[in-house]
Parts: structure tokens; C-alpha cells; sequence
């Protein structure tokens, strides 16, 4: 028979620190914003911000226990871009809040697109 | 010594679908469940599966234009995705995007354009897709 177990929240044996998950491990970070940098749905996503025209900032809530973490990020649109790219964070400083993103097309040019992701995986601070 | 509990499924008690975990440094907590990947899958040109989470099979659409398809829905489609390919001897670079034109992402599927250099649609050797947001 399954055991399960109805908890609440999972901390260490001392109650303050985290519990290691056996070859697993939670996402510390997502969002899915628009062109106008309106968040749709998000983890640990405080705002995103319009810097210019294909450059967004991503903020996190709770910080990153670093800035090494892994970054990962996406884009699409609902007229096709084809062949645009996310560079992640090559327009800015990744830091422990966040991180500054650029979406290009093939030529290089920079462009806004109407749908942008990102995921930080990583440890939370 | 360490603790180890053992156990088959975790519930939350005062809403079944959300436990809280404590950080790493301890400074904040954040809910278990949504950190957790609700999709991935890797697959080649073909398009065959190599491995997944939560993905019941690939659509082909055209070339360059592949979708995966969701065992168990996803609450909305607004949830995040990210997604790489590549071919071991193109020189061209390749991206991943979300594709609009097929319903880009739904709660049962996401489709995506993978495309090089010159702006052509094309299938790779490899290309990958995560996903993470809300289960239904």
C-alpha cells in the first residue's frame, strides 16, 4: 500500500534549513511575461522590466544564493518570428536578483517578441 | 546522523497541492510544487522521443514545426517554457521558439519553430523543451 504524507512544510531536522530532495531538484525561479513586460504567470518573479526595444530585466523576490546559477530563457510570438534568440544574460550582469535578457533575430538585430520566458535553477539565498 | 523519511506521495494538509520548502541559505521558503518541472522532453529530427516527463507523444507538423503533447494538462496556457536544438555540424545558429501560428502554447500541448541562420525551418538531431507553470 502507498504511504503518503499531508505536511504542510518540509524543512530540515533542525527546522530551519532545507530537506534534499533524493536526485532532484526544484526550479528557484520561472515567468512568462509579454512585450508590454506584463508577468502572466510566475515563480519567485517580483517584475519584469522593459529596458528597450528586445532587452528585458527579470527580477526575482527572494534572491539567488549567488549569481552562478543557471539561467535559462525562451521566446515565441504569435505572428512567428522565426529564428529569434534569447541571449541570456549577455546584455547585463546576472545577479543575485535577476538578470537583463536580449531576444535577436537571425541578422543579429535586436526585437521585442510577444512572448518571453525565463528559469533559474540554482540556490535560493 | 541524517534523517531519511521514506515515503510513496506528499500531500499538503490545508491544500493537497501545496507544500513549502525552506531555501537553501534559510533565508526564504517557496512552494515546492511550482518549482517542480511539469514537462520535459528531448527528441530528433524524426521526431522520436529520447526521454520525457508528462509527454504522451510528438506531432509532426512540417518541417521545423514540431509539438509535444501533455500526458496530464497544464492548468493555463500561460505557463513558462525554454527549449534548445542543435545538429552537430551545422555552422548556422539554431534556435528554439514558441510557435503562434499552431497554437503556440495550450494546456495540452506546445509547439514550437526550430530554425538556423537562415531564417529556414528545419528539424535537428536534437532538440529539447522544458517546461514550468501549473498542472491542472
Amino acid at each position: 500500500m502507498p504511504s503518503v504524507l499531508n505536511v504542510d512544510t518540509i524543512a530540515d531536522k533542525a527546522g530551519t534549513g532545507p530537506v534534499g530532495l533524493t536526485k532532484q531538484a526544484a526550479a528557484k525561479h520561472f515567468a512568462h511575461w509579454d512585450s508590454g513586460a506584463t508577468i502572466q504567470s510566475s515563480l519567485n518573479a517580483s517584475s519584469a522590466v522593459d529596458n528597450a526595444v528586445g532587452e528585458f530585466t527579470i527580477a526575482t523576490t527572494n534572491n539567488m544564493a549567488d549569481a552562478l546559477y543557471v539561467y535559462l530563457a525562451g521566446n515565441g510570438s504569435d505572428s512567428t518570428i522565426v529564428g529569434s534568440f534569447t541571449e541570456a544574460p549577455t546584455r547585463g550582469t546576472k545577479t543575485t536578483s535577476g538578470g537583463r535578457l536580449g531576444i535577436l533575430v537571425h541578422s543579429g538585430s535586436l526585437t521585442d517578441n510577444d512572448e518571453i520566458f525565463s528559469v533559474f535553477h540554482g540556490d535560493l539565498a | 546522523m541524517a534523517s531519511i523519511l521514506k515515503v510513496d506521495e506528499l500531500r499538503g494538509i490545508a491544500s493537497a497541492g501545496s507544500i513549502t520548502v525552506t531555501s537553501e541559505g534559510g533565508a526564504a521558503t517557496q512552494s515546492l510544487q511550482q518549482g517542480l518541472a511539469k514537462a520535459w522532453v528531448s527528441f530528433n529530427a524524426t521526431p522520436s522521443v529520447g526521454d520525457s516527463l508528462n509527454i504522451t507523444s510528438l506531432t509532426d507538423s512540417a518541417s521545423g514545426r514540431p509539438a509535444a503533447n501533455y500526458i496530464s494538462a497544464m492548468a493555463n496556457d500561460d505557463y513558462a517554457s525554454a527549449g534548445m536544438c542543435g545538429q552537430g555540424q551545422t555552422t548556422n545558429p539554431s534556435a528554439v521558439n514558441f510557435d503562434g501560428s499552431y497554437g503556440m502554447q495550450s494546456t495540452a500541448s506546445i509547439a514550437v519553430v526550430t530554425s538556423e541562420g537562415s531564417d529556414s525551418k528545419r528539424d535537428y538531431a536534437l532538440t529539447t523543451i522544458l517546461v514550468h507553470g501549473d498542472l491542472a
